[in-house]
């Protein structure tokens, strides 16, 4: 056994000595030195001083780790519960909610009144959805310290801990100190934003949230819902940055370079690429060991070496955790090195195994697939103790669903990867290749959310501890000594002839290529247009925001929610995949749940013209949108356009109209088309429902989208007037205003209300010759 | 005591030669023991090319005893071939593991193996037979180069080249690869008046490209012309297809 794998492990068990057990450092070195006179007997083949130094290693991974554990919490920490104002600059790049983000602030001074005082520590900050600050920017910072919740099935102040995170902060007062200048730090997160942005540019969502999370480690806008099914289905290591990406993109460009200058040159820019990505990715920890090891692994074709692999391992889990400690209590580190070295001793025994089971359909299965399950097994094996430990639960098709999206995933890798670069270089040809990468990126999705679905997908299995993760980890690496002291036979398999395996390649690739074309005109289809008018009243929460779709594809959007990612959610679930652009967004007053998705909606979207009233508003996020908008269009009553065919009448407000109350300003649309009408009205309040009635203006609807999330202020005589058959409720589900309200659902008696709270996102169509559907999507 | 450079450089070989030991050990192709790429016992145990059984003219195995071997009839340049060992089980995996794998660091065991095998002091030079550029930048070596170093040949006074780009010869017969590979090398430098050279390569298969190179060498005046390699493939004549 070569010497640098016992090392290894001696290493990473003397930390687990300490962390499981929290044994003194020497007990693990003991252990081993217990094991001495067995190699001198023979009986152990080793020799007698590896194991000598092992027992040092492993007393000072221990003692390290021990060290780590025993250190005090950053000062900062002493000041939680109290209201602080401190200085501090921002640490990185922010992590989005739905409607807020959270940046990290690396704090080095505390002032009280005059006292300066100077502290460490991190804080995570809590903002809105649209605070941005360049990473290095000093803030001031105004608020109460908070100590992070803790969760019964999830220890995050640990792991907030972990990262030097000793508090959390709500909306604080913050102040700008200093900008900061373009250090090498700032540059590579603006990198890694611009890249995003690429991704959300060209994608919609929430497949660019999963590519960007593939590609670059920012999950953050991964639906909740839809991370717990990958999490069931036992593919929630898809969505973050891996080693296997380091792995695949190393492989893909040294062999893309092989075959244009050689071998020798061509690992050069396949190191490179690592070394970028590396960067790029944010340097996590699985990603750090998988460039070690690709370096090492190119380095030893180079020098004509054979390739153990598990060497490289070890070394690189040693690099990692004696440079940073707590590397070793991180869970995707743990994950990443198990799943490594399981794939390494394992796999070259399962899939000879699996090669023996096929023998009878040879020919029917072609090697390389065999090989990659392989390596999914191993892995899947490798890191289910770790799993049982840290969530109490295993993935019952866990494996299948690997098994079926570890080649979609590298294809749905690069894919994702060249359209980040692409649409940072040119933004169509990034929306080009996203249109091809949709594809893998969607039908990964479609089968975490199948696979993860049924209440068997996966199972609680209680009585994990770390003794018992601990023998699971010592039975496998028994096992594994022996895969790998004993390699399998050559492969069972003999050649087929090849009439077969041509006439097989045939007739895979016109399967392939039939079903390929198929689902890209099945997909593309809409490609003209619904050929009705389809207006659908998006579910996004306490908020507006209304998508009309023209018979021939036109868009316009009427308000953009209180969320830009929940609106770009909805408008991935309606918009055909490929379709990038707004025609027309129109605001119907300038109030966050109206306006704030279409500050996101400018920066994902091609907007033709923003349409508004002449309102205004002093918030942030309206200033954000007047600048980043490009044409902009104020309309007033009597004014009207039209949309291939689709006739849109504004009849409120009347020019230059002044009002107290910015409700009041709602713009009114009526949308007329094959004879009906659908009356869109913003939040315009009773008041202005009676002005508007004054006017004597003709408002009977067919559909009318009730005013202001059903408020009490709405006037039943506006009801009577519109008296429209179907009455739309945008309202979000628990809302703190207590929307609907009972007399407004009172006066809208006689119509067929639907709530987007209850009934989803509601779809609306519009025949030519006024035949009108609607369905709602819960 | 003062420590010499060449000392220092001694004690810095073995520190990067040990470290890179560790980093990538050193496994038997056969047995997959650790600590070298090509074990003595497995070495020990390959099917020699030589002696009873075998063609003195081209290490191949007899198929029937007496007659003529029929691999070798139609070798009109070449003079003969040394092999030490039979192209199967572990002497194979070195090949393969040399050219396919790249691990150039078994090139130093399989050239002991050969020399301990055969005589090579009557060889008046030896020369690997060449890769075309092309194919020796796309696989980074010539795995032929790799041998030469270690089997004390002296060099050829001039060099042999690999002027077109010949198919990759696996799964052809002798008469296909005869046809891949005519004219497709020529020699430049001094002449070689009289002299015995060795063709170094890791396996002759059906000789086809030895045979070629041996007919540029003797157009230089070449007096014998012996291909050496360390293994040798016994196909059976008339087979359509060779593997490897």
């Amino acid at each position: 056994m070569p010497p640098l794998i016992v090392l290894g492990i001696a290493w990473l068990g003397g930390i687990a000595y300490v962390a499981l057990w929290q044994a003194p450092p020497w007990l693990a070195a003991l252990t081993i030195l217990a094991l001495v006179p067995a190699t001198l007997t023979g009986w152990i083949r080793l020799r007698w001083w590896v194991l000598v130094a092992s027992a040092g290693l492993a007393f000072l991974g221990g003692w390290q780790h021990s060290a780590w554990i025993d250190s005090d919490l950053p000062s900062l920490a002493s000041h939680r519960g109290e209201s602080v104002l401190f200085d501090g600059k921002v640490s990185g790049l922010p992590q989005p909610g739905t409607t807020v983000s959270r940046h990290v602030i690396d704090v080095d001074t505390l002032r009280d009144g005059d006292d300066i005082l100077p502290v460490e520590g991190k804080v995570l900050i809590t903002l809105g959805e649209y605070a941005e600050f360049p990473v290095g920017t000093r803030l001031r910072v105004k608020g109460d310290l908070e100590e992070a919740p803790q969760f019964p099935d999830f220890d995050y102040r640990g792991y907030l801990e972990r990262q030097g995170i000793v508090g959390t902060m709500f909306f604080p007062e913050v102040d700008v100190v200093e900008e900061g200048g373009w250090g090498p730090r700032r540059l590579v997160a603006a990198a890694r934003l611009s890249l995003e942005d690429g991704l959300q540019r060209a994608l919609p969502e929430p497949e660019a949230s999963l590519a960007s999370g593939i590609v670059l480690g920012r999950d953050g806008n991964i639906p909740d819902a839809l991370y717990e099914r990958y999490r069931r289905s036992g593919l929630a290591h898809i969505i973050a940055v891996s080693g296997s990406n380091v792995a695949l993109l190393t492989g893909m460009v040294f062999l893309a370079f092989v075959p244009l200058v050689g071998r020798n040159v061509a690992l050069w820019p396949a190191i490179g690429v690592s070394l970028v990505y590396l960067v790029v990715a944010g340097a996590d920890a699985s990603v750090l060991r998988a460039t070690i090891m690709a370096i090492i692994f190119l380095a030893g074709v180079r020098l004509g070496r054979q390739q153990a692999g598990i060497a490289a391992v070890a070394v690189a889990a040693f690099a990692l955790t004696v440079l940073q400690p707590e590397r070793a209590a991180d869970l995707g580190f743990q994950l990443s090195l198990a799943a490594t070295a399981g794939l390494l001793v394992f796999a070259p025994w399962i899939e000879w195994a699996m090669l023996r089971a096929l023998r009878p359909i040879r020919g029917a299965v072609p090697p390389p697939l065999v090989q990659v399950s392989s390596w999914t097994v191993a892995a899947t094996v490798a890191t289910a103790p770790l799993l049982w430990l840290n969530f109490g639960e295993l993935s019952i098709v866990g494996l299948l669903a690997n098994l079926l999206v570890e080649p979609l995933f590298a294809v749905a890798l690069l894919l994702s990867l060249l359209t980040a670069v692409a649409g940072v270089a040119w933004e169509p040809a990034g929306w080009a290749i996203g249109i091809a990468a949709w594809y893998p990126l969607a039908l990964i999705n479609w089968l975490a959310t199948t696979l993860g679905g049924p209440e068997w997908a996966s199972v609680h299995v209680g009585g994990a501890t770390g003794t018992s993760v601990a023998i699971a980890y010592v039975v496998l690496i028994g096992a594994g000594t022996m895969a790998y002291l004993w390699p399998p036979p050559e492969s069972p398999f003999l050649p087929e002839p090849p009439w077969q395996a041509g006439f097989r390649r045939y007739a895979l690739a016109a399967g392939a290529g039939t079903a390929l074309v198929a689902l890209c005109w099945w997909t593309l289809l809409p490609l003209r247009g619904p050929g009705v008018l389809r207006v659908d009243i998006l579910d996004v929460g306490q908020g507006d925001a209304i998508l009309v779709t023209t018979p021939g594809g036109e868009r316009v959007l009427v308000d953009g929610g209180p969320s830009g990612i929940v609106l770009a959610r909805e408008l991935g679930a309606t918009l055909p995949h490929w379709a990038r652009s707004i025609d027309r967004a129109v605001l119907t007053h300038p109030q966050q749940d109206h306006l704030a998705g279409l500050v996101e909606l400018e920066r994902r979207f091609d907007v033709g013209v923003l349409v508004s009233t002449s309102a205004t508003n002093p918030t942030e996020t309206y200033g954000l949108l007047k600048s980043e908008a490009g044409r902009q269009e104020q309309l007033a009553a009597g004014d009207s356009f039209r949309v291939d065919g689709v006739l849109f009448t504004v009849m409120w407000p009347p020019p230059n109209y002044v009002t107290d109350e910015l409700n009041n300003t709602s713009l009114v649309l009526a949308v007329e088309y094959g004879g009906r009408r659908i009356l869109l009205t913003g939040d315009l309040q009773g008041a202005g429902q009676r002005e508007l009635l004054e006017t004597g203006t003709d408002l009977a609807a067919d559909v009318l989208k009730v005013p202001h999330h059903g408020a009490a202020t709405n006037d039943p005589s506006f009801f009577a007037a519109v008296d429209a058959d179907v009455a739309i409720i945008t309202v979000g589900e628990g809302n703190q205003y207590g929307h609907p309200r009972g007399e407004t659902l009172a006066s809208l008696e006689g119509s067929t209300v639907l709530r987007t709270d209850t009934d989803g996102r509601v779809t609306i169509e519009v025949s030519s010759d006024g035949g009108m559907t609607y369905r709602h999507a819960r | 005591m003062a420590v010499t450079r060449v000392e220092l450089e001694r004690v810095f070989r073995r520190g990067i030669s040990l470290t890179l030991d560790a980093l990538y050990p050193s496994r038997c192709v056969g047995c997959h023991r650790h600590g070298t790429p090509l074990c003595d016992t497995c070495i020990a145990s390959a099917v020699p090319a030589s002696g009873e059984g075998r063609c003195a003219n081209c290490a191949a195995e007899w198929l029937e005893p007496g007659g003529y071997c029929p691999r070798c009839l139609g070798w009109t340049r070449l003079d003969g071939a040394l092999a030490a060992f039979e192209h199967a089980g572990v002497a194979r995996r070195s090949v393969h593991a040399l050219k396919y794998g790249r691990q150039t660091i078994i090139a130093p065991v399989m050239a002991a193996a050969m020399r301990d095998r055969f005589d090579l002091t009557g060889f008046d030079a030896g020369v690997a037979i060449p890769l075309h550029p092309s194919r020796r930048k796309r696989r980074g070596f010539n795995q032929a180069d790799r041998l030469i170093p270690h089997l004390s040949l002296a060099p050829l006074p001039g060099q042999l080249l690999r002027r077109r780009k010949t198919r990759s010869q696996v799964g052809m017969s002798l008469e296909q690869r005869r046809r891949n590979v005519a004219g497709a090398f020529a020699y430049e430098g001094a002449e070689l008046d009289g002299l015995r050279v060795a063709l170094i390569d890791d396996v002759i298969t059906t000789g086809a490209t030895a045979d070629e190179c041996a007919a540029v060498l003797k157009d230089y005046g070449a007096a014998e012309v012996i291909a050496v390699a360390f293994t040798r493939m016994s196909y059976r004549p008339g087979t359509p297809g060779i593997e490897d």
